[in-house]
Order: C-alpha cells, then sequence, then structure tokens
C-alpha cells in the first residue's frame, strides 16, 4: 500500500503538472481567438508599398478567376497590397460606388472590369481617377469601340477565329455551325466579334457556314436552355462554338441528354475541371482558352508602368493561353 | 526548527495540501474569469465602428443645424464631433495590407478625411454665404458619408464574422479548458489525498514500528530490531529512548541471567557438599549402629579377664584381652586415619578370635609388605571385609576355607586385598554392590553389603574419590576385594 501510494502519488503530480499546463495552454488559445477577432486580421500582416484596387463582376466565370490569381501573382512583385470589390454582374452600379471609394480613399492603382459596351465608361474613369491621383487600368475581353488609352483584354474576334479554326479543322466544308454568345446586349448576333471571328475562319472552307447564333442571359442554366433552343430550331447543326465556360458546360449536358455524342461537334471556352472532365469523356472536342491570367499579371506591369510616370500604353491584346482538345476528331 | 517535530510536520503537509487546491481553485476561477472577461474582445471592434458610425451621424447633424440655422451651438457640435470623428478615424489601421478588414479601415480613414474635407469646405462656403458651392461641398459630403457607413458596415460585418469565427473556436476551446479544468481539480485532490496517505504512512510507520517493538518486549524478545530513523523529531526521540532503553533492560536482562548462572552453580557445590557431609555422616551412624556402649563393655570384658586370670583360665582371658582390644579398635570414630600397620594388627585380632570360634575350619593367610605399614588409611578397611569373606563367602563351606590378606604398594599406590575362595560373587551382585555403593544411601543394599559398602564410601570419602574399590568374583571362584589407596589420603 506504501508503495501503491507512493506510485499513484507521482502519477497524480505528474497528471496535475499535466492538466495545468494544458489548461494555461487552452486558456491562451482561446484568448488568442478572441484577441485575433479584436484585431481585426492579422496585425502582424506584410505591409505594401501601393494599395491596388480590383473590381469585378462576382460571377461564376472563370475568366474573372484567372484574372484575379494574375493580379495577385503580380502584385507581389510591384510591392501593391490588392483589395478586391466584387459586385453583382447585373448591378454595374456598385461597380461605380467602389470606383468613387476607391478615388475618395486615395488609392494608388484601380483595375476594373470594363465590358465592351461600357458606353465610354473606360474613358470617363479614366479622367475621374487621374484627376484625383489614381492610376486607373480597364481590362476585360474587348477594349470598348472607340475609346483609347489603356485596356488590358483578349478580343472576342480572335477568340471566334481560333474557335472556327478548330470547326473547320474537325468538320471540313459540312460544318454547320451555332454560335453562342453572351452579349445579350450586342443588338445583333451578326454584330458579336466572336461571331465574325468565326465567319472570317469558315470563310476559306467552302460550304462550311454559320446556321445559328443566340446569345445567353446572365444565370448558370442561360447556356443550357439557349444551346437546346438553337439546336432544337436547328437539326442541322452539327457544331456549337461557345464563349464561355458556363455556355460550354450547358451544350454539353444538352448534348449528353440527346444522346448526341459525337454527332455534334462542341468547341467550348476557358478552362475548368468541368471542361477538362468533358473534354476527356470526348463531349467537347476543344476548349479555346482566353488567358486571363496574363490579363491580370499585365494590368499590374502597366499600373507600375503608369505609376512611375511612364506613358499610357495603347490596349494590349493578351490573345490565348491554349487550346485544349482531345488527340482527334469526335 | 518547528519542521522537526510532529506538529511541524503535520502543519507542513496540511499546508502543502490546501496550498495545491487553494492554488488549483484560484488558477481555475483567474482563469475562468479572464475566459469571461475576454469575449468582451469579440466585440470591441464592433464597437468602435458602433461608435464611428454615431460620430459621422452627430458629424453630420451638427452640419445640417449650421448650414439651416448657422447657429453657433450647431457649429460648436458639428467642430466637436467632427474633431472626434478624425480622431477615432485616425485610430484605424493605415498601413497597406493584403489583409482584408485591415485595408478596408485604410479605405475608412480616406473616406472620412473625404467626407471631412467637403464638410470643411462646406462650412467655410457658408461662412462666404456661397450657396451653390456649400450646397454642392454638403452633397458631396453626404455622398462620401453614405460610402463611410457602407464600409463601415463592410468592416462591422468582417469583424462580426471573424469575431462568429472566433467565437467557435472560443467555444471549442472553452470546452476542452472546462473538461481540463475538471482535470486539473480531480488530479489536485487525488494528489492531496495521496500526499496524505504518503504522510500518515510516514508518520505512523515508525510509531507503527515502535508499538511491535514494545509488543516483543512485553512478550520478553529483547532482540527485536527497530528501524532506523534519521528524523529528530519526537517519533525519532522516542525510537532512540525506546533503542538505549531496549539495550538497557538487555544488558540487565543478561547480567542477571549470569549471575543466576554463577548462583545456581552456588547452590550445586553447596549441594554437592552437603551431599558428601550427608554421606559422611551416613557413613558416621552406620559405623556407630555397630558400636555398643564401650566402657560398659570395657569394664565387663576387664572384667571377664581378671576372672579368668583369677580361675587360672589363661585362653579365656587371652580371648578376652583379644577381644577388648579388637572392641576397642573397632568402637574408635571410623573417620580417623591410621596406619597400615593398625589395620593389619585389628585383622590379626580378628583372626584369632576367627580362629578361635571356627577352629581350623578356615585358613587365613596373611601377605605384608613392609613398605606399605606405615602408609595411612581410613579405619576399618579390611575387618570388615574379613568379616565378609567368613559371613558370606565361606559361610555355607564346613572346611577348606581360605582368606588371604594382602597389603604392599604398587607406585605411588597402597593396594589392601581381602581375597576368599567361596562361594564368590555373580556379575550383577557385583555391579549392583558398585553402583548402590555410589547412590545416596545404602537402605537397598542387600545381606552382607553393608560392611562392604561401608567400606566403599568411606575410600571414596577419605580420598576425595582418588581412592577406589574393584571387586574381582565369579560365582563359585571365589571374590578378591581390592582397595587403591594413593600414598598419603589417610583423613
Amino acid at each position: 500500500m506504501k508503495r501503491i501510494s507512493r506510485i499513484l502519488a507521482v502519477v497524480f503530480g505528474i497528471a496535475f503538472i499535466g492538466a495545468t499546463v494544458m489548461n494555461a495552454a487552452l486558456v491562451g488559445k482561446a484568448r488568442a481567438a478572441l484577441a485575433g477577432a479584436y484585431s481585426g486580421g492579422v496585425p502582424s500582416a506584410k505591409t505594401e508599398r501601393f494599395q491596388l484596387v480590383v473590381v469585378l463582376p462576382d460571377t461564376d466565370d472563370s475568366f474573372f478567376g484567372g484574372l484575379l490569381d494574375g493580379v495577385s501573382q503580380a502584385a507581389g512583385a510591384a510591392g501593391a497590397g490588392v483589395q478586391v470589390f466584387r459586385y453583382p454582374g447585373t448591378r454595374e452600379g456598385e461597380a461605380d460606388m467602389y470606383f468613387e471609394i476607391a478615388l475618395r480613399a486615395k488609392v494608388d492603382g484601380l483595375i476594373m472590369y470594363t465590358p465592351r459596351d461600357g458606353r465610354g465608361s473606360a474613358a470617363f474613369r479614366a479622367a475621374e481617377a487621374s484627376r484625383n491621383g489614381v492610376v486607373f487600368v480597364p481590362v476585360g475581353t474587348d477594349a470598348p469601340p472607340g475609346e483609347e488609352g489603356p485596356f488590358i483584354g483578349s478580343g472576342s474576334l480572335l477568340q471566334g477565329m481560333e474557335g472556327g479554326k478548330l470547326i473547320g479543322k474537325f468538320l471540313g466544308a459540312s460544318a454547320r455551325v451555332g454560335v453562342v454568345i453572351s452579349t445579350p446586349e450586342v443588338e445583333s448576333g451578326t454584330d458579336d466579334p466572336l461571331y465574325r471571328g468565326v465567319r472570317m475562319s469558315l470563310g476559306s472552307l467552302p460550304g462550311a457556314r454559320v446556321v445559328a447564333v443566340a446569345a445567353t442571359q446572365p444565370g448558370i442554366l442561360s447556356g443550357e436552355a439557349v444551346v437546346e433552343a438553337m439546336l432544337r430550331a436547328h437539326p442541322a447543326i452539327n457544331a456549337v462554338l461557345c464563349s464561355n465556360a458556363r455556355d460550354s458546360v450547358g451544350a454539353a449536358q444538352v448534348i449528353v441528354d440527346w444522346g448526341e455524342v459525337g454527332k455534334v461537334l462542341i468547341v467550348g471556352a476557358d478552362e475548368t475541371p468541368d471542361i477538362q472532365r468533358y473534354i476527356d469523356k470526348g463531349v467537347i472536342a476543344a476548349s479555346v482558352v482566353r488567358d486571363s491570367r496574363w490579363i491580370g499579371e499585365e494590368a499590374v506591369r502597366v499600373f507600375s508602368r503608369l505609376k512611375a510616370g511612364g506613358m499610357s500604353p495603347a490596349p494590349v491584346e493578351t490573345g490565348f493561353l491554349a487550346i485544349k482538345t482531345k488527340a482527334g476528331p469526335p | 526548527m518547528i519542521l522537526g517535530t510532529v506538529r511541524g510536520k503535520i502543519i507542513a503537509n496540511s499546508a502543502l495540501i490546501l496550498l495545491i487546491l487553494s492554488l488549483t481553485t484560484l488558477y481555475s476561477g483567474f482563469a475562468s474569469l479572464e475566459l469571461t472577461k475576454s469575449v468582451e474582445f469579440l466585440f470591441r471592434s464592433n464597437r468602435k465602428m458602433e461608435s464611428l458610425r454615431d460620430l459621422l451621424g452627430s458629424t453630420e447633424a451638427g452640419l445640417e443645424g449650421y448650414l439651416t440655422t448657422k447657429s453657433s451651438d450647431s457649429l460648436k457640435d458639428y467642430i466637436r464631433f467632427s474633431t472626434k470623428l478624425a480622431d477615432e478615424s485616425r485610430s484605424l489601421n493605415q498601413n497597406i495590407s493584403q489583409d482584408e478588414s485591415l485595408i478596408l479601415q485604410r479605405d475608412l480613414v480616406g473616406l472620412v478625411d473625404s467626407y471631412l474635407e467637403d464638410t470643411e469646405a462646406s462650412v467655410t462656403a457658408k461662412r462666404g454665404r456661397d450657396v451653390a458651392a456649400y450646397t454642392a461641398r454638403y452633397e458631396s459630403s453626404e455622398r462620401a458619408a453614405e460610402l463611410a457607413r457602407l464600409l463601415i458596415g463592410k468592416i462591422d460585418g468582417i469583424f462580426l464574422s471573424n469575431s462568429l469565427a472566433a467565437y467557435s473556436g472560443y467555444s471549442a476551446q472553452i470546452s476542452a479548458v472546462i473538461l481540463s479544468n475538471a482535470a486539473l481539480v480531480v488530479s489536485a485532490s487525488l494528489l492531496g489525498l495521496m500526499l496524505l496517505v504518503r504522510f500518515s504512512y510516514k508518520l505512523t510507520g515508525p510509531i507503527s514500528s515502535l508499538a511491535e517493538a514494545a509488543r516483543a518486549v512485553g512478550r520478553g524478545e529483547y532482540d527485536s530490531a527497530l528501524p532506523a530513523l534519521e528524523s529528530t523529531d519526537e517519533i525519532g526521540t522516542m525510537t532512540a529512548a525506546f533503542r538505549s532503553m531496549q539495550e538497557s533492560v538487555r544488558r540487565a536482562f543478561e547480567e542477571l541471567k549470569s549471575k543466576s548462572e554463577v548462583e545456581r552453580r552456588l547452590m550445586e557445590e553447596r549441594m554437592r557438599v552437603l551431599e558428601l557431609d550427608h554421606k559422611l555422616k551416613d557413613a558416621e551412624l552406620l559405623a556407630l549402629q555397630t558400636q555398643i556402649n564401650p566402657h560398659f563393655l570395657f569394664n565387663t570384658l576387664s572384667a571377664g579377664m581378671q576372672l579368668a586370670l583369677a580361675e587360672d583360665a589363661d585362653k579365656t582371658a587371652e580371648f578376652l584381652d583379644n577381644l577388648a582390644a579388637f572392641i576397642r579398635y573397632a568402637l574408635k570414630p571410623p573417620a580417623r586415619s591410621v596406619r597400615v600397620s593398625d589395620e593389619i594388627e585389628c585383622v590379626e585380632r580378628y583372626i584369632w578370635l576367627l580362629r578361635l570360634r571356627f577352629g581350623e575350619r578356615y585358613r587365613f593367610r596373611l601377605s605384608v609388605d613392609e613398605e606399605a605399614l606405615s602408609v595411612e588409611t581410613p579405619a576399618l578397611l579390611l575387618q570388615p571385609l574379613v568379616e565378609n569373606a567368613v559371613a558370606h563367602g565361606l559361610r555355607d563351606r564346613e572346611a577348606g576355607g581360605e582368606i588371604r590378606v594382602g597389603v604392599r604398594l604398587e607406585g605411588g599406590t597402597a593396594l589392601l586385598a581381602v581375597e576368599d575362595s567361596g562361594k564368590g560373587m555373580s556379575g550383577e551382585e557385583i555391579a549392583r554392590v558398585m553402583r548402590e555403593s555410589s547412590g545416596d544411601d545404602g537402605s537397598s543394599l542387600g545381606e552382607g553389603g553393608i560392611g562392604l559398602h561401608n567400606v566403599i564410601r568411606r575410600v571414596s570419602l577419605a580420598t576425595g574419590g582418588r581412592g577406589r574399590v574393584e571387586i574381582e568374583s565369579s560365582p563359585g571362584a571365589g571374590a578378591s576385594v581390592r582397595i587403591y589407596l594413593p600414598v598419603g589420603s589417610g583423613s
């Protein structure tokens, strides 16, 4: 009993010390968690030289994700801390609000998505920003027509041409193409640069032609609905060209649902896991990938040049990063 | 030193246990209190945002009051709140960071600055009565205030989100903290208990050993070992005292035992002396039993001898003379020492008397070494042996019996021997005589054993055990009794 009591005393002594240390550690941890909340983030976060605001639509388009990645990647080298404001794609008024906040807060730079139909917004914003001492760099897909100044983008015309080439390569003169565009604001589908690019490519293939063009609306199911309607209206279509990842996936689902895999060629856009999966399954024949990451990186480089007092560059066409395709035609 | 005492140890141990439990309780309570107070941190940031929002509203109210009424009170309010607003906003983060809430705070600082620029410009324009200007700057300030509220809301949301996340982490930690608190209290209690048990063993162990040792002493075991005790407290003192007492008792006991042994030996010696004395008295008594009133006997015999002379009975007179001389010799104290020559003379007179009685029925032969005549010997050794030889050995023989008496020196020893040609003794008879002669008394002696027994005992007593008597005989072959006396052994 005496020996047991000695052993138990040692055991409980160790347990007591262990419990005390553990309790102190847990209390400290709990307090640290609360203290972190009080500081409102990471007090020791690295500080940067420039404040760079990025204003982008908050959509499921992978284009913007890539763009933001590019900005974040290049910002470190530029000594810029990136602040992102995202607004619903349908509420561009919020974009103006963030633009105003950036100007009043006197940030160093502002990278802002500017749609093709910006209706002169890019020029106006550039002037406002300049008056407040803020470097303004508009980014997007197609530069607003008729405006000068910096614009970093990847033109839909070029995308359409690349898509048309792929369709021509797979189907030749028998190509009957349906073009799905994502710019409902364009008054006529035939004015869309994507459509024009496809036509330019198919022009060298006698017999091949664009049968239909349709525009999708915002929303994740819009592409699927538009493609289904287009195929019903034009049974002769044997190839579909889409302008973004969302519509490409929608078109692929329609083809799978209809059992038309291998009969209707799909050339999609962008690079997402879903796109890659459909390419691997042979549903999507190829994807024209807009290099949005490069756009982001280039936008930061332009910001740095302008901040350093450089001249305002002309619009920059970043082109396409890659074309994902299966080994051969479906 | 108080810690050197049992009381001090009890107090120290109890204090230690109480200290452990008290510290555990205090620590547990303090930690819980700190955690409770820490929850306040969760909302400190939100309170700061709320304060900014209030100051913004108050500044706007003051500005509106001044712009609409141009009252000095409103202006004072505006100045007071706008100053506070500026100060409060300056306490926000102004560094450029990747952290969203921090960089939003920087934006908010810029917006507040922008707002205050507009309000200042508006007030200035109001003072200058420039209606268009103060209206435009006021509207601009309102827009800035609206944007500032938007950012405050965003920052508030982030803080709240952070607080919720922190609270989730905090809640998870709190469960663990409560469990560890319970473990702490339980382990502290068990530790205290074990310390108490340990201490009680340490305290009562020596007392138990001491009690056991006391019980052992009570049973008479003075050598029971006591545990070695280094402590100098009362128990240590008691143990040392008990050990000393135990040693003293053991020593006293051993001394008593030794003394008792000596006394026992002394008593045995006394008993032996008493026994010798008793045996001597027995022998004397035995000798006395053979005596008659010597004076009466001597007078009677003298009268008989006178009568015989008067009647010319010379033979009778010689008889009475020899008888009187023999009796005179025999009736003297038997413990006396005489010369061997005296013994021979006594035996010759006795033989003369026997011849008178038995005529030529027995032959008597004496062989005497002259050198042995002067040797001292206890009296009356030979005569009883001759008497025994006649009375027992030759009793049944009508004629031809022979008795030989011999005395000689053999080295430092005088040998006195009486031999007869009588019926002899068996080995058992010889052994019985020798055994009974060395016993306490001769009550069991058989016929004719008294004389021989008497002789053997007196030889032993007179020579202090150095002399001895040997009997050699067998049935029908006569008997030989030899007495060996160390020279100079006479009493």
